[in-house]
């Protein structure tokens, strides 16, 4: 479990210091107020890596490929948008600490080694490429270890991208679905331990249309097929997007015990009719397992759903509100209790 | 399903019922007071649990509801029933709540980390509640009233009950009943809401000169 996010220039945050979270923490705000933000906060403080930013350019929707050229300006666009205000002259800072296994640091900053001067493209370049300044990833992994990365752009390509182990986190975007494979094998791993019959169950008793989940190959890949009792199994996908992600989440809780599970707009895809029991079930698997949530949220009624979960394990949840005023946010926090008393008299707490 | 409740106001008035959520719009905007948002304990819960058990449901995590953190001020509102069992039991919800409790009825408050004060009505040293504050006002309206509605409780023996409260309540109940024959079901606060009733008389300037006082009372003067 994550007891503590301390945060400094990162993303739209210029200071942020949270503590004091539970099992489920639901996170609200309006649009741009920086619930994504702080979601990515946590990500990165889990596990703060070169490669771990290009991800969160992908997640924001800046296209995955990058045509690298040895060019200040195309190597800092990779970097400066997790610079508060883009200010590449600060210096970013995210921690986390916790229980074992969830204490990571990292700070990123210009001002390290400088680049060699290597050639690209085995000297087809007319005149001497330029030095690059280039950005440094320092810290302590989950491990305890130290470590420091400058990620330059050799002819290999740019790297290098890992630092050390990071904290057990995924991430569950509200654009981007986890591949398929990764899913699959995800559950393969659950197979071979026995442990798989409970989030069977589970999703079958939630949604009766499915009798069976399991893994078949498609054009060389594994998926995850159900069986919804016709004469062949359908990719789960294929049959809802909605079950896709619910399983998709399930299975990332199942599979990331002591870690962390963030959740991007959890309410997207799923039947109002149906989010009770996704809170209800989040929040079993994540007591089974150990595992952390923070869940983003635009939708009243998936709050709502929530009502009658918190009710019961009012100890296990707690609400998260990101603010923006004048342009700088701010978070609040709420305990299970005040929560639910809020939700209990129809205040709008989002 | 829609969310029905957030802050937009610096002051917040919680109140028992209907009747004196009505009341205290019409004073204030009558009377050209400052402005509070309003809200009966019966409005803060599913069950439409109101009167003074309700605070504990309205009180209870009103500091995750939006805009609770402009609120700079929290009045609450409650009959003074009997000296002092009414204001004791508000010393129990605000002991229920984890919260600094009052030692007398005019103590400035900390009500979720606000400021606030107590009113009880129709004053803290006297019993009695928004209908005994009312009836000069509905005497005056109805003159009749004073000569009818004692009779007609004698006759009934309404006026033998043990209750107080329920005494005034028939008390004003027959009044409107007997005088109001556009629509005799109306309550005591749809009147003051609809413009029947005035808010005019002086009955009600202890009410309306505590509200008008209320931000210097709490030393909340530098609202923005």
């Amino acid at each position: 479990m994550i007891d503590s996010l301390i945060v400094k220039n990162f993303r739209c945050f210029e200071s942020l210091e949270l503590r004091d979270f539970a099992r489920v923490n639901i996170i609200v705000g309006e649009n741009a107020s920086g619930k994504t933000a702080l979601l990515e906060s946590l990500f990165f403080g889990a596990g703060g890596s070169p490669d771990m930013a290009l991800r969160l350019r992908g997640w924001r929707g800046v296209e995955p490929l990058v045509q690298l050229a040895r060019s200040n300006d195309l190597y800092s666009t990779l970097w400066q948008e997790l610079f508060f205000n883009h200010d590449t002259r600060r210096r970013i800072s995210a921690e986390i600490r916790g229980s074992a296994g969830n204490n990571y640091k990292v700070e990123v900053f210009y001002g390290g080694p400088e680049s060699s001067r290597l050639p690209l493209n085995g000297g087809l370049v007319s005149k001497e490429p330029p030095l690059l300044r280039l950005i440094t990833f320092k810290g302590r992994d989950a491990a305890g270890k130290p470590f420091e990365v400058t990620p330059d752009i050799t002819p290999a390509g740019l790297g290098p991208l890992a630092t050390g182990e990071g904290a057990p986190v995924l991430f569950f975007s509200s654009t981007i679905r986890p591949p398929a494979t990764e899913t699959a094998q995800r559950f393969s791993n659950l197979r071979k331990e026995f442990k798989h019959q409970l989030l069977v169950d589970a999703v079958v008793n939630e949604f009766p249309i499915i009798k069976a989940l399991d893994i078949e190959i498609e054009s060389g890949t594994s998926y995850i097929f159900a069986d919804i009792g016709g004469s062949r199994k359908e990719r789960l996908g294929m049959v809802s997007g909605g079950l896709d992600k619910l399983v998709n989440i399930l299975i990332g809780i199942q599979t990331t015990p002591q870690g962390t599970i963030l959740i991007d707009e959890i309410e997207n895809g799923i039947h109002h009719t149906k989010l009770e029991g996704l809170w209800s079930l989040f929040r079993q698997f994540a007591d089974t397992n150990d595992t952390q949530i923070f869940a983003s949220t635009h939708s009243w009624e998936c709050l709502k759903a929530a009502q009658s979960v918190i009710k019961q394990h009012v100890a296990d949840f707690s609400l998260i509100r990101a603010k923006s005023e004048d342009k700088r946010p701010s978070i609040q926090q709420f305990d299970g209790k005040q929560l639910l008393g809020a939700l209990k008299q129809g205040g709008e707490i989002r | 399903m829609a969310p029905q409740y957030a802050f937009s106001e610096e002051r917040f008035i919680l109140c028992e019922g209907d009747d004196d959520k009505y009341f205290l719009q019409a004073l204030i905007k009558q009377r050209g007071l400052p402005s509070f948002q309003i809200r009966h304990t019966g409005e803060c819960n599913e069950k439409g649990t109101g009167g003074t058990g309700g605070f504990l449901h309205a009180l209870n995590g009103i500091q995750a509801i939006s805009g609770f953190d402009q609120v700079k001020g929290i009045l609450l509102v409650t009959d003074n029933d009997r000296i002092p069992s009414s204001f004791k039991s508000m010393q129990r919800i605000f002991r229920r709540l984890s919260l600094p409790k009052p030692n007398n009825p005019t103590d400035v408050l900390t009500i979720c980390g606000k400021p606030g004060a107590l009113l009880l009505i129709p004053h803290h040293n006297t019993p009695g509640d928004l209908e005994t504050l009312c009836w000069p006002a509905i005497v005056e309206k109805w003159p009749n009233a004073n000569v009818c509605v004692p009779q007609f409780l004698q006759c009934t023996g309404a006026d033998k009950w043990t209750k107080p409260a329920s005494i005034n309540k028939a008390k004003l109940r027959s009044a409107i009943v007997g005088n109001h024959e556009k629509d005799p079901y109306n309550t005591l606060g749809l009147l003051f809401k609809k413009g029947v009733l005035s808010t005019a008389h002086n009955c009600f300037d202890d009410v309306a000169q505590f509200l008008s006082d209320f931000d210097r009372m709490l030393g909340i003067l530098a609202f923005a």
